[in-house]
């Protein structure tokens, strides 16, 4: 019985080796970088051969936050992916509550501490919790679930459904205001409605009317993000302007960047050249630049490597799985990683708005190293069940109608044009 | 279209692959413009941002020097560094930007404590927060500046002028930073093959200057710099601004007491004991003391606080031609030399700092020690110097117009209501000294009334620059332009005979006036007073000797004829008169650039302390006539005190020109002048007899005593000393002037400059030339005689002469 329950819960036939674990290699790499990138930027100087390790409390507190992370991700991997779909929409109602109530006024300083301006954060104790992470994964998740087996989102009215799903939690993320995090939104649902088989005309028609309403919303921001947004285009006429005020931390973050040449420089040095020159957030957002500091445009493309290695494993484990359910988890969940990653990789070298976005995996940071390995974990899970027996005499996913058959080309239409073009529109 | 879509069908049957492909492909597009523009910071401008990034890990600080000395001949000290304390403050705290700084983190602290997020804030309610929290601390820098002046014991208002005086020499330095840059990128641009016009680059460079802190109050006296330095570390009992959790303020933000130096004139003003028993008769009597303020201040100079941006751009922080620091630039704070040697002589006397450069990654620090700047050793005695300028002393009598100044003479008529009046007796006289070794040709003194001290600068400045008349700033005795008059006789004489012109055989009937048919114009001086000639009164023509002795013009006006323009011309170029020679370069000045701007800039820079040239018609530009009145040194010719003395001197060592020089080491140029023996003896035995000889023009002086009664006494009355003299009285155009007798306004006047120029000696040997001029003295044997045979008295009172 007990048997029983367990393989109900786990599943069965699970496959040892898959490609999930390219992504768990490649994340602790870069959670590895991430520490050292950290105590770059927090410890002075380099202790002496015979002293003892010295670490800032940022350091030691971010290597919990890895071993939390992998145990979690651990955790959350055990579980057959549905299990977790079974619980996706009451996660998702919790941490819309959660975000609403991060938005009362009245909710005590001590609860809800404002960080930078933004309402983000729960102070429970010794550990700060921020649903908008959380929300990410519960919004891929939901997602997941609504778009497996549907076909209305081949219609215009079909993509409503989905777009208002995204659009609460991301909603109530901007007021906070977090739109680095609530902007994480857009790629995800747009990845999993492009595989989950939108029409690619109503993709781009929805990413045309999006790039023309960006512009629409400058109006409607706060004063601090259109400062950003004028810095960067200041910036783009003129390298330097900006270099004392909006675009300070812009500029430091080149600079140091950039004076790690090809190959980088020394330990000592790199924590000698931070310490003299003022990096803000050096240890979260701006983590990349001390990795550049200390290993120069060849540390900069390994760590794109190892984001590379992480895609890498993200792919394979979605082409290899034959669920629906999986597989738009975890392109949803690699959509999000790769725009958080372009994102911040973008505004610490200049050529994005700063908008307060953590480096997956590297930035300081309890919540946002736990829910990427949570991430993580969901990936191994889809990866782990591949080649779930029940699957196999399935029909393949995402396989419509008015597409060709799975291993066929094509039909040609037999009917006038014209009619073709609206029975398949 | 369709093919390809059926072959991609073909090898990713699955719609999912084929999009996840399609998806995969969109990521690694994507991650080509962050990893490009990586390469474009560590490659492509790696160096300049590795640079950028290093350059804050070198701190830098400087270690004053000590300015160096200026003494006399007989090792004085005239002006030397003593130590002291400077008061320097932060940059910030100068500019207020302190109030701001504390303002914004206390306004932010606030808006956090009640719960509101400060970038939530639109930008009018940050402005209130702000300017609400920076009130008490705007407050607090008001209160410490009164108590800054106070304990400094200045006005505010001078405090503040100094405030805006380092503000805008920082504002300058980045102007100039700024403007380097701009070159840069400009040049960086075009390197990089664009055409047009380059983009503008608005980014506000900030100079380490803006970081600093500067000097408000320089060389103050221990017991003030004490006083300073109890503030430093004193704060308020309250914390700031009632933040919860705030420190107390302290009470002067910014203040470092820094060990300095002051400078010091210790012979500014000087006491000098006057015998008065070898003045004129109607002024004879015993010892006066006077106070003599500003001993050779002009030759000296001072130092101001005040940098101009000439200065900065002078000698930048940058070498432009070495690209590296110049330990001498100048930083907000600094003195510079103003006006005489300490001008002249800035950049040795200036000194280099020293410098303590501290790399923050190695620990290792370098130090570049200070050099101090060197001392400079003049010719001037300052103790005789002070003995010339106290005979200017109003109380004395001297150099003030006397009545028997005056000379009646036979065709003066009642002058016309509107003609120019003479100058009131009593009014003060100005004029200029100068004394030069005849062996050496070194300067002993060089005197220009009248002089002010380092005391009245500080305090009368403004009112001494406004005063029109006396232009006390004005070094006489190498700046003033004065027509030399009949003192240039022997010039003249000599250059005659050596041109061939003129034999020392030779004798020249005194006509009374030069032209037969004009006996209005061009005569000489005797037929003019008294409507008789010299000839007469001799009772024979004149040789050389004699018109000298005389002062005849009209044998003078025939040399000028004979010489003509060209020679004439030439007699004045030898002595460094005028653009076609070279001018007396006392202050040993560097030549100035070509470029007519910098030319310009230049000059003006060095008003005080330029050059001696005079002026003096070209060739071409001097007709007959006008050779014929330079003759006896009227026309178009002006030289200086400065010329007069050393030509005399030249004179007297038969025909060797040498540069007289104001420094003890300055290198001299020496030359004979190749005048005849003959000419020589002539123009001695000529300068002897006017000294010395019935009919001589510096000889006696007939004296209206007080008592109505006439006395006649000799010029020179010093018993052990040959003198050799030539008076002369040079016509000026009138000028205006305000002596307090009429209501305010200017009255013209008329005189003339009285000129006596002499040399001193023992035996046959003349040691010292000595030119005199008094301004608008009048008669040069009456009123500038008396000068010189002072001038005889004080060499010997100081034992240069018996």
């Amino acid at each position: 019985m007990t048997r029983s329950l367990v393989r109900s819960i786990i599943g069965h036939d699970l496959t040892p080796w898959h490609g999930a674990w390219l992504c768990v290699l490649g994340g602790l790499g870069l959670s590895l970088l991430g520490v050292y990138a950290i105590d770059l930027g927090t410890v002075d100087v380099t202790p002496k051969p015979g002293d003892m390790v010295s670490m800032s409390g940022l350091v030691l507190r971010q290597v919990i936050y890895m071993l939390v992370g992998l145990l979690a991700a651990g955790l959350i991997a055990v579980p057959h992916v549905r299990w977790i779909r079974m619980i996706a929409w009451p996660l998702m109602w919790l941490l819309i509550g959660l975000l609403v109530f991060l938005l009362i006024p009245f909710v005590p300083v001590w609860l809800v501490h404002p960080r930078n301006g933004a309402r983000a954060w729960i102070e429970l104790g010794p550990i700060d919790f921020q649903p908008g992470e959380l929300a990410k994964v519960a919004f891929v998740l939901v997602m997941a679930d609504y778009l497996r087996y549907r076909q209305n989102h081949r219609t215009i009215p079909g993509l409503v459904v989905p777009a208002l799903i995204a659009f609460i939690p991301a909603a109530l993320i901007t007021l906070q205001p977090d739109l680095g995090m609530a902007l994480l939104f857009a790629p995800a649902i747009f990845a999993m409605l492009l595989v989950a088989g939108a029409k690619i005309k109503h993709m781009v028609a929805v990413v045309v009317i999006a790039a023309c309403a960006v512009p629409a919303s400058y109006p409607f921001m706060k004063a601090h993000q259109k400062a950003r947004i004028v810095g960067l285009i200041q910036m783009v006429k003129d390298p330097n302007a900006g270099a004392d005020g909006i675009n300070f931390q812009s500029k430091q973050a080149q600079m140091l960047a950039g004076a790690g040449e090809w190959w980088g420089v020394s330990d000592a040095r790199t924590r000698i050249l931070h310490k003299y020159n003022e990096l803000p957030e050096r240890h979260n957002d701006m983590i990349l630049a001390v990795i550049m500091t200390r290993f120069g445009l060849m540390g900069g493309l390994a760590m794109i490597g190892l984001y590379g290695v992480w895609f890498l494993g993200a792919f394979i484990t979605a082409a290899t799985c034959k669920d629906a359910f999986g597989q738009l988890v975890v392109v949803g969940l690699t959509a999000i990683l790769f725009a958080q990653t372009f994102i911040n990789v973008g505004m610490v070298l200049g050529i994005l708005p700063i908008i307060g976005l953590t480096l997956p995996f590297v930035s300081y940071g309890g919540t946002s190293m736990v829910t990427v390995w949570l991430m993580t974990g969901l990936i191994f899970s889809v990866g782990m069940r591949r080649l779930s027996g029940a699957y196999w005499l399935s029909r393949p996913t995402f396989e419509f109608d008015d597409q060709p058959k799975y291993g066929q080309a094509r039909p040609q239409p037999k009917i006038a044009p014209a009619l073709s073009r609206r029975r398949t529109g | 279209m369709e093919a390809r879509r059926v072959r991609l069908q073909h090898f990713i049957p699955n719609m999912f692959h084929r999009r996840l492909l399609f998806l995969a492909m969109a990521m690694a597009a994507c991650a080509v413009l962050p990893i490009l523009q990586m390469g474009r910071l560590t490659v492509a401008k790696g160096e300049e941002l590795r640079a950028d990034a290093q350059k804050r890990l070198v701190n830098e600080s400087w270690t004053e020097t000590s300015r160096g000395r200026i003494i006399d001949r007989k090792g004085r000290e005239l002006a030397v560094d003593r130590p002291s304390l400077d008061i320097a403050v932060d940059y910030k705290v100068i500019t207020g930007r302190w109030a701001d700084e504390k303002a914004a983190r206390v306004a932010r602290k606030s808006k956090e404590a009640a719960g509101i997020t400060w970038v939530t804030l639109s930008q009018e309610e940050k402005d209130i927060a702000l300017k609400l929290a920076r009130e008490p601390f705007a407050q607090h820098l008001s209160a410490m500046w009164k108590l800054f002046a106070r304990t400094a014991g200045m006005t505010d208002e001078q405090i503040e002028q100094r405030k805006r005086d380092v503000i805008e020499q920082v504002q300058y330095g980045n102007a100039l930073a700024m403007e380097q840059k701009r070159k840069r990128d400009l040049e960086k641009w075009l390197a990089a093959g664009n055409m047009g016009v380059p983009p503008q680059d608005s980014t506000r460079v900030v100079i380490q200057e803006e970081r600093q802190a500067h000097v408000l109050l320089r060389g103050l006296p221990d017991e003030v710099g004490l006083a300073f330095d109890r503030l430093k570390d004193m704060t308020t009992e309250e914390d700031d601004a009632g933040v919860p959790g705030g420190k107390p303020l302290p009470i002067m933000p910014g203040l470092h007491v820094q060990d300095s130096t002051r400078r010091e004139y210790p012979l500014d003003s000087m006491n000098v004991d006057v015998d008065t028993s070898t003045f004129p008769p109607p002024l004879k009597g015993g010892m006066h003391a006077v106070r003599v303020p500003g001993v050779a201040m002009h030759v000296i100079g001072h130092l101001r606080s005040r940098l101009y941006d000439t200065d900065l751009d002078r000698r930048p922080r940058i070498d432009p031609l070495t690209g590296k620091v110049d330990l001498g630039h100048y930083r907000p704070g600094d003195s510079i030399g103003q006006g005489g040697v300490e001008q002249a002589k800035e950049d040795e006397l200036r000194g280099l700092r020293g410098v303590r450069t501290k790399h923050l990654d190695t620990g290792v620090e370098d130090l570049t020690s200070r050099m101090a700047g060197r001392d400079v050793t003049l010719t001037i005695d300052a103790a005789l110097q002070a003995r010339i300028q106290a005979l200017f002393d109003p109380s004395l009598g001297l150099t003030v117009v006397q009545p028997w100044h005056r000379i009646k003479k036979p065709d003066d008529a009642e002058p016309r209501p509107s003609a120019p009046k003479e100058l009131p007796v009593g009014t003060a006289l100005n004029g200029a000294v100068v004394v030069i070794d005849v062996a050496s040709g070194d300067i002993l003194a060089m005197v220009s009334m009248p002089s002010y001290s380092h005391e009245q600068l500080e305090f009368s400045r403004e009112s001494i620059a406004a005063d029109a008349y006396n232009k006390t700033f004005l070094n006489r005795a190498i700046k003033n332009l004065y027509p030399p008059g009949s003192i240039v006789k022997p010039l003249v004489l000599c250059e005659a005979i050596k041109e061939g012109k003129y034999s020392p055989e030779e004798h020249i009937e005194c006509t009374g006036h030069f032209f037969a048919d004009k006996p209005l114009l061009y005569r000489c001086w005797i037929y003019k007073q008294f409507h008789t000639t010299h000839s007469a009164k001799l009772g024979h023509a004149l040789d050389g000797s004699d018109a000298i002795r005389c002062s005849c013009n009209i044998f003078f006006f025939e040399m000028g004829k004979r010489l003509g323009p060209e020679g004439i011309h030439s007699v004045f170029t030898q002595y460094g008169v005028g653009a076609d020679s070279e001018p007396l370069n006392i202050f040993g000045l560097p030549q100035l650039p070509e470029e007519p701007k910098a030319r310009a800039a230049e000059r003006s820079r060095r008003w005080p302390i330029d050059v001696a040239d005079g002026d003096l018609a070209k060739p071409a530009k001097i007709g007959p006539q006008d050779a014929i009145l330079m003759g006896i040194g009227q026309g178009p010719l002006t030289w200086t005190p400065l010329h007069a003395a050393n030509a005399f001197a030249a004179i007297a060592r038969h025909g060797e020109y040498v540069t007289p020089r104001l420094y003890a080491d300055a290198t001299q140029e020496r030359h004979t002048l190749n005048i005849p023996d003959r000419a020589i003896t002539q123009a001695l035995k000529g300068l002897h007899g006017s000294a010395n000889e019935e009919n001589g023009t510096t000889h006696v002086i007939a004296y209206a005593m007080p008592d109505g009664s006439k006395k006649n006494e000799s010029v020179f009355t010093s018993p052990n000393v040959n003198i050799w003299a030539k008076s002369g009285t040079a016509d000026t155009i009138p000028f205006k002037a305000d002596f307090g007798q009429q209501d305010g306004r200017d009255e013209q006047y008329d005189s003339d400059h009285a000129w006596c120029v002499c040399l001193a000696g023992v035996g046959d040997s003349p040691k010292y030339a000595i030119a005199c001029v008094i301004d608008y003295g009048g008669s040069g044997g009456r009123v500038a005689g008396p000068v010189a045979n002072q001038v005889v008295h004080a060499l010997v009172a100081e034992g240069y002469l018996p």
